[in-house]
């Protein structure tokens, strides 16, 4: 028989429970906006104290809602509870609340209430971990449940829970540990001292401590599997899962998470590190981009062109030579002036409206790409003066062919555009707003990321939802983002893709992959023309802009470039103020949207639901006994429940491979039994079922005596 | 647990036999049923000592016959002979008529007397000269033979086997059990001195009582299926008899109720089907020259039959 739990025991239990407890409310109120821990915690410990002290029931439900109304009147109505304005506070939102459950409104509950709900939920918590501590001497599914919540909370809310989850192990495993050892002492008959138990668990609280501190110091591989958040997240809302890296002319639904491919594509021979630009996208969707024109004019270009308007060479020819080694038929064009030398059987064309290059074999007038070639550059650099001549008037008469690089979609979510303003409002010029808006993510946290950038869903806009929801993704976040802002400021610019400098391979060589594909930003600056942004977080190294104005100068120039204040960004969960001001509220609509946030947990709920019933079946054995038992107490003692029960038990008896042969006989089977489970009992019980089932008269037997015989075996099977 | 009654008898004949107690039992069952049995072993296993303890434990008067080749069936059954005196024939009942007849050596016998003495087991009465004697009840015969192979025989005819009810075989003692005989047999037979335990009229009364043992529908299913079973093995030139079925059914009864029960388990019946079976099942030549006896006939067709374990129906 289990000893009960000495006082004291039960006071070691709750220290770690409540260590446990601590790290489940640390993300719960962290995550909701809720504040005051601290009372929450001391809730639990008042709880934990009542029942240590073993106080009568009606005193610990007492001090228990004396509690909670004392926080809720503190807290919600700033008042104590037990003056006039507290308890008026208290019915009035009793009586509030009370209206709004009654109409079935749950949307406009106030916070008392779901204060006093969470309030409630730690309640029968700390029940459901007493129970188990008293009776079960078992917390095992408990903290595996912590584990698995911190977990899932890690993964898939911002709450980082790396220590939590150490943590959470070393007090389930101790926890666990000293249960065990609690169950393992009661089967032995003596009675242990305190100090005699405490140093029995010793030796595995040092080894769960010991190995802890070592697992955590260790060196860890990294993950296996790249982070499945982003695959999940792309499945449920229906894309295509993850992509590969490369040059893509479809832009038209960005997002999503990218594998490395290293496909070498060309060879760049180059004096300096270069930018390959091969095309620009004018119309932004909300979802990609597209170009404003199905089909450009194509027109052969003259040997040289200039990207750059006003620019001054600045340096000698460099003489660039390319080696493609893949069919794709676009033409690389770097940064500044230059001129393409190429085999006489090929031809340049470009698309004119989107810069677009591509060159073609002449004789079979099949598209198809020149292997190599060669491009003359001289470099450039601005004109500083210039660049700060480029004052928002300037932008107000511009040509109206500049309007498809201001286009921006209707339904673009107002706060992009406050966002552009408060991160530009304090410099004057286009350059410097440019400037602003290529710093601003690295100064506020944005994270650079393949694998978890998300796909926008059917509602969302995909720089929206970069730039105030997932705060993390890959080049085409970041230059998009940028282009929007910029064209929310009534300044022009273009989505420019190509490639960025790769890996050397020696002095002057580049080796580009599939991996240096790439996007980044040209704006149009009045006067000096199209200039290059390189927003994305680790990657302004090869595109920075030289300057015609002396080092001094541009150092000023640069400080200047900083001291943009960079405003902060709006909380993503800022409130919804339209929302809450609509009278009525459509449940079904806010029921629809609750579907789609929830949606994947549902689906995980079920797969867990499944998953666990599918546990609960294959150990029925386990657990069947008790159920099967807890059913006979409720039955009366005749001879049908008895055959019932009987059946029950050679059921349990088969789990455990105790079958009865066809052709052995029930007194035969009873002996095999016996003796596999060291017991007497089944010869007992079957000769009373031998008499029920070949006597033609019903004889009188102790039917107590044969159902603590049955609970006994069957219990014996479940062991 | 077992029948107090039965238990003195076998506690009494346990005083001579040592070790032999399922033989013991299992004669006590025929007795109790009103079967016979056929002892079979090779001489001096104690065969004899058997039926004369059971005989004496009973109390009831006791003939013994040694069948010797040159036994007529009138020294069985009994001869009419002229009586000078009153001008007429007079019956002189044999041996045969009295309540536990021991026949020794049956298959030393030629077949007219052997034939002779089953007659009257079969019938429970002689005819002898038109004139039919009834032979009292309880009537209990106990034959012993060799086995077969032994020389100077007339093995008994297979089909007049059906008349025992049960065929066992006595076996050596073991090696413990045979120093016990020894020590018993120092100074005095030890079955001189046996007392009856038990009248003929209270045997009377057990046999009556053994045909209340119920048997349930299930277990009568089971019989039959056993007995159907024995004549569809491939070995099996002819299986057993419906008689057969009935003899183990009343050699069922009769071991429940020595083991004090009031009705009838599989238990019982698998454990006297080889003792009321084999000796009724005619193989096939074929089965001679694969090994195959009556006995490993009987085990197969216990494991081909399923022991019903459901209540009837009728009680549902």
């Amino acid at each position: 028989m289990m000893q009960p739990l000495k006082r004291w025991e039960l006071l070691v239990y709750y220290m770690l429970v409540f260590l446990i407890l601590y790290e489940w409310l640390v993300p719960i109120l962290q995550l909701t906006n809720t504040g005051r821990i601290q009372y929450f915690m001391l809730f639990i410990l008042v709880a934990m104290f009542c029942t240590l002290m073993r106080f009568p029931s009606w005193l610990t439900v007492s001090i228990k809602v004396l509690y909670i109304g004392w926080f809720i009147t503190l807290t919600h109505g700033g008042v104590h509870l037990l003056t006039k304005d507290g308890l008026t506070f208290l019915v009035s939102e009793v009586v509030f609340n009370v209206g709004r459950l009654v109409s079935l409104d749950i949307v406009n509950v106030t916070n008392s209430l779901r204060t006093f709900l969470f309030f409630m939920l730690i309640w029968m918590l700390m029940y459901l971990i007493h129970y188990w501590l008293t009776v079960r001497y078992s917390l095992f599914y408990f903290i595996v449940m912590t584990i698995f919540f911190i977990a899932t909370l890690d993964t898939f809310s911002p709450y980082d829970g790396t220590w939590a989850i150490v943590k959470v192990l070393m007090y389930g495993l101790i926890l666990t540990g000293i249960l065990f050892a609690k169950r393992l002492l009661s089967y032995i008959p003596e009675v242990m001292s305190a100090p005699k138990k405490i140093i029995f668990v010793l030796p595995m609280i040092v080894c769960v401590i010991g190995m802890g501190a070592v697992a955590y110091a260790l060196p860890k591989n990294a993950p296996i599997w790249p982070d499945p958040v982003p695959f999940i997240k792309t499945v449920t809302n229906g894309g295509s899962g993850v992509s590969k890296v490369g040059y893509d002319e479809d832009d038209r639904q960005l997002g999503g998470a990218f594998e490395a491919d290293d496909t070498l594509v060309f060879t760049a021979q180059s004096q300096g590190k270069r930018y390959w630009r091969i095309d620009e996208r004018d119309t932004y969707t909300s979802k990609g981009w597209e170009n404003s024109f199905d089909t450009g004019t194509i027109e052969y270009v003259p040997p040289k062109s200039n990207l750059r308007g006003s620019a001054q060479p600045i340096e000698d020819v460099d003489i660039v030579s390319i080696t493609m080694s893949t069919e794709d038929p676009y033409i690389l064009s770097p940064y500044g002036n230059f001129l393409y030398e190429y085999p006489w059987n090929y031809m340049v064309e470009e698309r004119v409206e989107s810069g677009y290059r591509y060159s073609s074999f002449i004789e079979p007038e099949a598209k198809a790409a020149i292997p190599n070639y060669r491009i003359h550059v001289v470099d450039e650099a601005y004109s500083l003066q210039q660049l700060r001549d480029t004052d928002m008037s300037k932008y107000e008469n511009l040509d109206a062919s500049f309007d498809r690089y201001l286009q921006l979609p209707e339904n673009l979510p107002q706060r992009v555009r406050d966002l552009a303003v408060d991160i530009t409002e304090s410099v004057p010029t286009a350059y410097q707003k440019a400037r602003a808006i290529e710093n601003y993510f690295a100064l506020n946290g944005y994270r650079y990321s393949t694998s978890e950038a998300a796909i926008p869903g059917e509602e969302d806009d995909y720089v929206d939802q970069f730039l105030f929801e997932t705060k993390v993704g890959y080049c085409d976040n970041f230059s998009t983002s940028m282009v929007v802002l910029l064209r929310s400021l009534d300044i022009p610019a273009r989505w420019v893709k190509g490639f960025v400098t790769g890996d050397a391979i020696d002095e002057s060589t580049y080796a580009i992959t599939n991996n240096e594909a790439h996007s980044w930003v040209e704006v149009y600056l009045v006067g000096t023309g199209w200039v290059p942004f390189e927003p994305t977080i680790g990657f302004n190294g090869d595109l920075d802009i030289e300057f015609d104005l002396d080092t001094e100068e541009q150092l000023l120039e640069e400080q200047a470039l900083e001291e943009p204040s960079t405003p902060e960004a709006p909380t993503p969960q800022q409130p919804n103020d339209t929302e809450t001001a609509t009278q009525s509220v459509d449940i079904g609509k806010w029921l629809a949207n609750m579907w789609q946030k929830v949606q994947w947990f549902v689906y995980i709920m079920l797969i867990l639901i499944v998953i666990i019933v599918i546990i609960l079946y294959r150990r029925r054995q386990r657990w069947l006994p008790n159920y099967y038992i807890k059913q006979a107490n409720k039955e009366a003692l005749t001879w049908q429940t008895f055959d019932k029960q009987y059946q029950q038990l050679i059921k349990q008896l088969k789990y455990k491979g105790l079958v009865r042969q066809p052709d052995e006989t029930l007194a035969a089977f009873a002996k095999r039994v016996d003796m596999s489970l060291e017991t007497t009992e089944m010869a007992t019980l079957i000769a009373a079922y031998e008499q029920y089932i070949y006597s033609d008269q019903l004889p009188e037997v102790d039917f107590h005596y044969l159902k603590e015989c049955w609970e006994y075996l069957i219990n014996r099977t479940s062991g | 647990m077992m029948n107090e009654q039965v238990a003195i008898i076998l506690q009494n004949i346990e005083k001579v036999m040592i070790g032999k107690r399922e033989v013991a039992e299992l004669s006590v069952v025929a007795l109790l049923a009103g079967g016979h049995v056929l002892l079979e072993d090779v001489p001096g296993v104690g065969k004899t000592m058997m039926v004369r303890a059971l005989a004496k434990s009973v109390g009831a008067d006791f003939k013994r016959i040694q069948f010797t080749p040159d036994l007529l069936p009138s020294d069985v059954v009994g001869v009419s002979i002229y009586n000078p005196k009153t001008l007429q024939f007079e019956f002189r009942q044999g041996p045969i008529v009295s309540h536990i007849v021991l026949a020794d050596e049956i298959n030393r016998t030629s077949p007219k007397t052997q034939s002779a003495l089953l007659e009257a087991m079969e019938e429970g009465s002689v005819t002898v000269d038109g004139e039919t004697i009834v032979i009292p009840k309880p009537f209990f015969v106990m034959a012993t033979q060799n086995p077969i192979e032994y020389e100077g025989t007339y093995p008994l005819p297979e089909a007049q086997l059906d008349r025992f009810l049960l065929k066992i075989s006595m076996g050596y003692p073991t090696f413990d059990e045979e120093i016990e005989i020894l020590r018993r047999a120092e100074h005095a037979s030890p079955i001189d001195t046996l007392q009856p335990v038990i009248t003929v009229a209270q045997l009377y009364e057990l046999q009556r009582a053994v045909k209340a043992v119920h048997i349930e529908e299930n277990v009568k299913t089971y019989i039959v299926e056993l007995a159907r079973q024995t004549r569809q093995d491939q070995y099996v030139y002819l299986g057993v008899s419906p008689r057969a079925s009935i003899a183990l059914m009343r050699a069922a009864q009769a071991y429940a109720f020595m083991k004090g029960r009031s009705y009838v388990i599989p238990d019982d019946v698998q454990y006297l089907m080889p003792s009321v079976f084999s000796h009724r099942i005619i193989l096939k030549p074929e089965a001679r020259y694969e090994q195959i006896e009556q006995q490993e006939v009987v085990r197969r067709v216990l494991a081909r039959v399923a022991v019903p374990t459901q209540k009837a129906a009728q009680y549902e």
